[in-house]
């Protein structure tokens, strides 16, 4: 079952034990203290400093999904893994470009505040929290999931029932990070994480760098003889290479990670945190560092694993290379692991597992955040902020044990298909809904709520499709054959769905509408353009 | 994306009337949503904090534009060129790689160098004007306090 000697093991279940009490600490400890204060509980009192929000954000971004899913692309497919983690760059730095200043000027706590400020009423509300919940659910079952594995694969069992006890503890524990912590104490997790996350990499990175001769040449060329393509490995077309339409598939993969990645309302809510407009820009800037950093690690570490192990070793550990980045850090120190390399790589292992339980706690966060100030105290303006902020501990339950169960019922099956929803879904929903509101003046409510409608049914829909669903050995029904979709992922139609369905909603709804709109816009133009008046801009 | 307008729409004097505050479309969106006691003169001048927010609108636009179409341009390009033109991207360049993964690669320094300067020019360019903007609108609110 697994790799890992001894040492590796025992070191890595003393590192896990310290690292989820040293957090739960934390989230007591810099947890809102005052029982009515709302702004320290979504926001943090928007008092950290550029750089940790930069870390913050970085971290939020680095799901585990994305360290995992990309690491093993690029492990197995070379090129075409190595354009992915740079379209999930790119995606970070289009929303610092274009999004990140406008969203810090009119948001307040949630997605849904953005949104209303522009269009008020409460079924913006409503569609802002159910797209919210929508997109990130399926993100958070697949990383629950990841935790189950990843603990089994770490640890050496391969008990079904202690796998469902991991997930089971995992998700009880991200509702304690959401729910205690709040912004702050999540925020304070992710930088640990992120920290951790690029200090380890950047260990085994050079360690990797090192045994090739600091040489990328000769690294690239032994993957490749590793990967037994030759050549191929260093061109594109290996991911989709079954597919009836390789190119296409794979502009579409590249399109819903470029608009949906940094959309996704768990990185959008870390706009709102920072202090003004010039510091959501630096903090912006750190991310992006931050980002780029990792994927460069995340680039050597995968393509060292194919170059040190080869493909037998890689798709023996895991069909889809989940586990590449946890091989190519464990091989790095090659056959026998001194005291010091075990402590190191128990830092790789404890930096996933801290990326795992980090990123869901956040999403829980946003999702529970959207739930309890879009749609329960935006019905009852009178609620005492107090009862507000109980009421968004709660949700944290209520949207963490539905996806607990979720993740347990799910855990053996593929859960590819469920990360692309959650891009899908940022790209198609969110995206349009966001550059509309903030950008285009005679952008209506009829217009803003059929792009979030259309654009979400349009992914759901084209998803079940695909060949991800059904219909391939890999697929999450790998009995069942529906497929009628002929891409591997839904962007190429939905997004253009989505930015239409906006533009078509908008056109129906009257002139009348539109000249109030733009009347709404243009009062709020100078706030939307230079934020609010009496805050410096640090 | 934005709608362009060059200029605010102006508020129109018809038949010689001063525009009051109920017209509510038609006023710039500076004023709309400031209600000044019936009877109170409205600034006529289009010069002053219009002017900002005109120079602000412009500014903020120019750059977004610039930054975002040079990222998306790169990078669509750059998968244009990988699915259309394959042979040039597996040529090997210069350092002994191919041509494709050294201009992936390459993405990284770029965007940093992006970053960097996107943040000197909102620096430079931007923000003294959001600074004036801001400015006038807490100065006018502030002003107001008493009044009302």
């Amino acid at each position: 079952m697994t790799v890992f000697s001894g040492a590796a093991q025992s070191w890595s279940l003393v590192a896990f034990c310290s690292v989820v009490t040293l957090t739960l600490l934390c989230c007591v400890l810099t947890g809102p203290g005052g029982e009515d204060d709302l702004a320290e509980y979504y926001t943090g009192y928007r008092s950290l400093s550029p750089l940790r929000n930069g870390l913050a954000i970085a971290g939020d971004y680095i799901s585990a999904a994305t360290v995992l899913t990309i690491g093993g692309v690029i492990a197995l497919c070379g090129y075409d893994g190595v354009v992915l983690a740079t379209s999930a760059l790119l995606s970070l730095v289009l929303l610092m470009f274009l999004l990140a200043e406008p969203l810090h000027n009119t948001g307040r706590f949630t997605m849904g505040d953005v949104l209303v400020r522009r269009l008020p009423g409460r079924s913006v509300r409503m569609a802002a929290c159910l797209v919210t919940i929508v997109a990130l659910a399926p993100m958070m079952v697949v990383q629950l999931a990841g935790v189950g594995q990843l603990l089994a694969y770490v640890l050496g069992f391969s008990d079904s029932g202690m796998k469902t006890g991991c997930v089971i503890g995992a998700g009880t524990l991200m509702i304690s990070y959401a729910a205690l912590g709040g912004m702050r104490g999540t925020a304070l997790i992710q930088i640990l994480k992120t920290v951790m996350l690029l200090g380890s990499g950047l260990v085994v990175a050079v360690l990797i760098l090192y045994t090739f001769g600091w040489n990328p040449q000769a690294l690239f060329q032994a993957a490749a003889r590793g990967s037994g393509t030759g050549p191929h490995y260093l061109r594109w077309g290996m991911q989709f290479a079954g597919g009836p339409h390789p190119a296409l598939d794979m502009v579409s993969t590249q399109v819903a990670i470029v608009l949906g990645g940094a959309c996704l309302p768990h990185v959008t809510m870390r706009m709102y945190t920072a202090g003004s407009t010039r510091q959501v820009r630096r903090a912006m800037s750190w991310a992006v560092s931050s980002v780029a950093l990792f994927v460069l690690v995340l680039t050597v570490v995968a393509v060292g694993a194919m170059a040190l192990i080869g493909k037998a070793g890689i798709a023996a550990a895991d069909p889809r290379g989940n586990t590449a980045y946890l091989l190519g850090a464990r091989a790095a120190f090659g056959e026998h692991l001194s005291r010091t390399e075990a402590l190191v790589f128990a830092t790789v292992t404890t930096a996933i597992f801290l990326t795992l339980l980090a990123s869901v706690a956040s999403m829980t966060l946003a999702c529970a955040n959207s739930l309890a100030h879009d749609v329960i105290a935006a019905k009852r303006p009178t609620m005492t902020p107090r009862r507000e902020m109980a009421l968004a501990r709660w949700s944290a339950l209520v949207v963490g044990v539905p996806v607990i169960l979720l993740a347990a019922l799910a855990q053996h099956r593929s859960l590819q298909p469920l990360a692309i929803l959650s891009f899908c879904l940022g790209a198609s929903a969110i995206a349009p809904a966001l550059t509309y509101s903030l950008f285009w003046r005679r952008f209506t409510r009829a217009g803003l709520l059929c792009t979030l409608i259309g654009g979400t049914l349009s992914v759901l829909v084209l998803m079940t499709g695909t060949n991800l669903v059904s219909g391939s050995p890999l697929a999450a029904f790998p009995n069942a054959d529906f497929n009628w979709f002929p891409l591997t992922t839904t962007a190429l139609v939905s997004v253009p769905v989505g930015f239409l369905s906006g533009w078509l909603g908008t056109m129906l709804s009257g002139r009348k509408a539109i000249r109030r709109e733009r009347g709404r816009y243009e009062s709020m133009e100078h706030l939307l353009l230079a934020g609010p008046p009496g805050r410096g801009t640090g | 994306m934005s709608y362009d307008s060059t200029d605010l729409p102006r508020v129109r004097q018809r038949h010689g009337r001063t525009p009051s505050p109920t017209s509510a479309p038609r006023i710039p969106g500076w004023a709309a949503d400031r209600q000044l006691p019936p009877g109170t003169a409205r600034p006529r001048s289009f010069t002053g904090p219009h002017r900002n927010l005109r120079l602000l609108r412009r500014a903020c636009r120019w750059q977004r534009r610039v930054a975002a179409f040079a990222a998306l341009g790169y990078f669509a390009l750059f998968l244009a060129l990988t699915v259309e033109v394959p042979e040039l991207m597996t040529r090997p360049a210069p350092g002994g790689l191919p041509t494709g993964l050294v201009l992936a690669l390459l993405q990284l320094p770029v965007t940093w160098l992006a970053v960097v300067l996107y943040e000197f020019t909102a620096r430079r360019y931007v923000d003294p004007l959001a600074r004036r903007v801001r400015r006038h609108a807490h100065s006018s609110d502030a002003g107001q306090e008493p009044q009302s």
